[in-house]
């Protein structure tokens, strides 16, 4: 186990400290700042990850109303549906377990981050002796800086934010993040899944960051506002400017019968996208939706028609 | 099917235990990677002990102050730390004088405990934790803290005599000389207050914080600086005597002064020895883990605790180690001894006493473990 830490030490949190060390040093004594340029580099170096991970979902999005029709056609052969679902997948060059690799590439480096900021902010004398042996003897001006300045406009960096602003930034960049980034289901359980993780991770972390140094809220929150920008640019801005106009939404079917489950479809450009996929279905099968689902459907077309345009 | 999002880290597979699943296993997982990585740290403390007649007086991971037979390793008394309980940690060796016991904790609280009853005779919240210990000269106790401030108490009255303002925390322990308190402060400082007025007399500027409290002797202050450097100052004027750049790592361990030479502790590993007159390198001994703790002389010999678990024993004239014992645990205590028994805190939350023979063989007498029932193993406890 211990080689596995030290593994863990020497390949992730050594140099994440170092180089947060050295944008403090290089950030007028700022920690504050060292910790926002850090995340942001960070972030830069994971977007062709990021960027991969969200073209997989917005695929897998598209395809959502062909999933559907195939759970009902096939809702009592399980085996059946599974291979023609991989069937689908592979046909449109969708890669199942594919967008899970960013995931689990990044989540490391999330990890190491937490840790780095943790540990590079000192609050106790153990954690400065053992910031000592995390740092590189041989890059400059590291030990003339130490100890960390951890004041940062109203915030001690190394102590839990005394008011209850950053864990509402927190919880709220978060929320706005997952608006950006959850795509609908066809699957109504996995809807209602989603929107339970929807509210419950930025109410869960929000709470958490009222016991967190306050530098890891900074980082959550500056990360979490990055996320969202790489994924507006991505997979569109929808889901947020729906939010923002207070937009209502509907409860729309994703195919006819499935009623239950349009509770969750919100007005999205994922959804629209998957929507289209599903009308552009719908024509090549010559088949007729409900009535309430065309005009939904209708109005959507346009608007992507026009943003095409 | 497989559905991911980003933000909320929802995968659900084909199946139907399987979607409910792996989001939660995922959340909690995440969560529970996020609360290793992310908890504030709490003060365990690695509190040097301090003996008189036959009893150690020393703080405890437990969070209390114990009065512990030399002998047999019973805890004769105990007290609790008054502040909140997870601040309650000791880091300072306490001070012993005129039968009073004399302790910094990290709660932010200056406790003054009779001896050996360990019966509270007054407290001064400072409200700032306390990391170094507590030094007494003349009337007046002498403590720094964490909001960089270093307080003069009269010990009668308890009345504030005066508080120092430093740039940054001051962890350490003042030592103080001909009237003089010399503080070091983690804004690289090393300062010469008056204890009469607390006016400064002089300043050095380091190029490192210090966490090491400074020792005087001989007219000089000796300390070590996370710049790497280990520096000899006038005590009289805070000019630069000398110093030693051959450490590769910070000092935190307070030196020892002792005959011809001073004792230098590094979190690099090794204890450097050097002359004190000129700051010539004459030994140094290299130990497998940082050094927090200081060195102590039992007879001929120097022993030092360090991070590789180990108490190690070495010639004084040459540097030569003896021997060492290795309890698998680190050591970052400053040593107490007496009677060629040395006492120190490990940071399984033991408190050991080790008889070293006059060949430098140091052997467990007594193991005390504060949070058992049974709470000492007696005789030789470890063939070291």
């Amino acid at each position: 186990m211990q080689i596995f830490i030290d593994i863990w030490n020497l390949v992730i949190i050594q140099p994440m400290i170092n180089s947060l060390v050295l944008l403090y040093s290089a950030l007028l004594l700022n920690f504050g700042l060292a910790i926002i340029a850090f995340t942001l580099l960070v972030r830069a170096v994971l977007i062709p990850l990021t960027v991969r991970q969200s073209r997989q979902m917005k695929k897998m999005t598209e395809l959502q109303p062909k999933m559907k029709e195939l759970q009902e056609k096939y809702s009592n052969d399980r085996q059946r549906l599974s291979r023609e679902t991989m069937a689908i997948y592979k046909s449109n060059g969708v890669n199942p377990i594919g967008c899970l690799g960013p995931l689990f590439i990044q989540f490391p480096i999330w990890i190491g981050l937490f840790q780095a900021v943790i540990q590079t902010l000192p609050s106790t004398p153990e954690r400065l002796v053992g910031l000592a042996s995390h740092l590189y003897p041989w890059m400059p001006r590291v030990n003339d800086v130490i100890p960390i300045n951890n004041s940062f406009l109203w915030l001690d960096l190394a102590a839990p934010d005394p008011l209850p602003v950053m864990p509402i930034l927190v919880g709220v960049s978060m929320f706005l993040m997952q608006k950006t980034t959850t795509m609908p289901s066809a699957d109504p359980r996995q809807e209602q899944t989603s929107k339970m993780m929807l509210w419950m991770m930025p109410i869960m972390f929000g709470f958490f960051t009222t016991t967190f140094p306050s530098g890891l809220a900074l980082y959550w929150i500056v990360s979490n506002v990055v996320g969202m920008i790489i994924q507006g640019f991505v997979t569109g801005w929808g889901p947020l400017i729906d939010m923002l106009k207070f937009k209502r939404q509907t409860p729309v079917p994703a195919v006819a019968g499935a009623a239950a489950t349009g509770a969750a479809a919100a007005a999205s450009p994922n959804e629209e996208t998957a929507n289209d996929a599903d009308n552009r279905d719908d024509r090549q099968n010559g088949r007729r939706g409900n009535r309430g689902r065309a005009k939904s459907t209708r109005r959507r077309s346009r608007r992507g028609a026009n943003r095409r345009r | 099917m497989i559905r991911f999002a980003t933000g909320a880290l929802t995968i659900g597979f084909a199946g139907r235990g399987k979607r409910a699943i792996m989001p939660v296993a995922l959340l909690l997982a995440l969560l529970a990677l996020a609360g290793c990585a992310g908890r504030i740290a709490t003060p365990e403390g690695w509190s040097g002990g301090a003996v008189s007649e036959d009893t150690l007086y020393i703080g405890t991971r437990e969070g209390d102050v114990r009065a512990i037979d030399t002998r047999s390793g019973e805890t004769l008394r105990r007290f609790t730390l008054l502040g909140e309980e997870s601040a309650r940690g000791v880091y300072g060796t306490p001070s012993i004088h005129n039968g009073t016991l004399y302790v910094g904790g990290y709660d932010g609280v200056l406790y003054a405990l009779s001896t050996p009853n360990l019966e509270l005779q007054w407290q001064e919240p400072i409200g700032a934790p306390i990391v170094g210990a507590p030094t007494i000269a003349g009337d007046v106790a002498l403590v720094g803290a964490d909001d960089a401030k270093v307080y003069a108490y009269e010990r009668e009255t308890q009345d504030l005599r005066w508080a120092y303002q430093t740039g940054n925390k001051v962890w350490s322990s003042p030592a103080a000389a001909d009237g003089v308190a010399y503080v070091t402060s983690l804004d690289k400082n090393i300062y010469a207050i008056d204890i009469e007025d607390g006016k400064r007399v002089w300043q050095y500027a380091t190029n490192g914080a210090i966490a090491s409290s400074p020792v005087v002797d001989g007219g000089v202050v000796y300390v070590g600086s996370f710049d790497g450097v280990f520096y000899a100052v006038n005590a009289a004027d805070g000019s630069l005597k000398w110093t030693f750049r051959g450490a590769d790592g910070w000092y935190w361990g307070k030196p020892l002064a002792h005959g011809d030479s001073v004792y230098a502790p590094s979190l690099d590993g090794n204890l450097y020895a050097l002359d004190k007159h000129t700051g010539d390198l004459r030994w140094t001994l290299a130990t497998g883990g940082p050094i927090v703790g200081s060195p102590a002389v039992i007879f001929d010999m120097i022993a030092i605790g360090s991070d590789d678990g180990k108490l190690h024993v070495v010639r004084i004239s040459d540097g030569n180690p003896v021997d060492e014992c290795n309890m698998n645990t680190r050591v970052r205590s400053s040593l107490a001894v007496q009677d060629g028994v040395v006492f120190l805190s490990a940071d399984d939350k033991t408190i050991r006493a080790l008889r070293v023979k006059t060949n430098g063989n140091p052997d467990e007498e007594w193991v005390h473990k504060p949070d058992e029932d049974n709470p000492v193993l007696k005789g030789r406890v470890e063939d070291c």
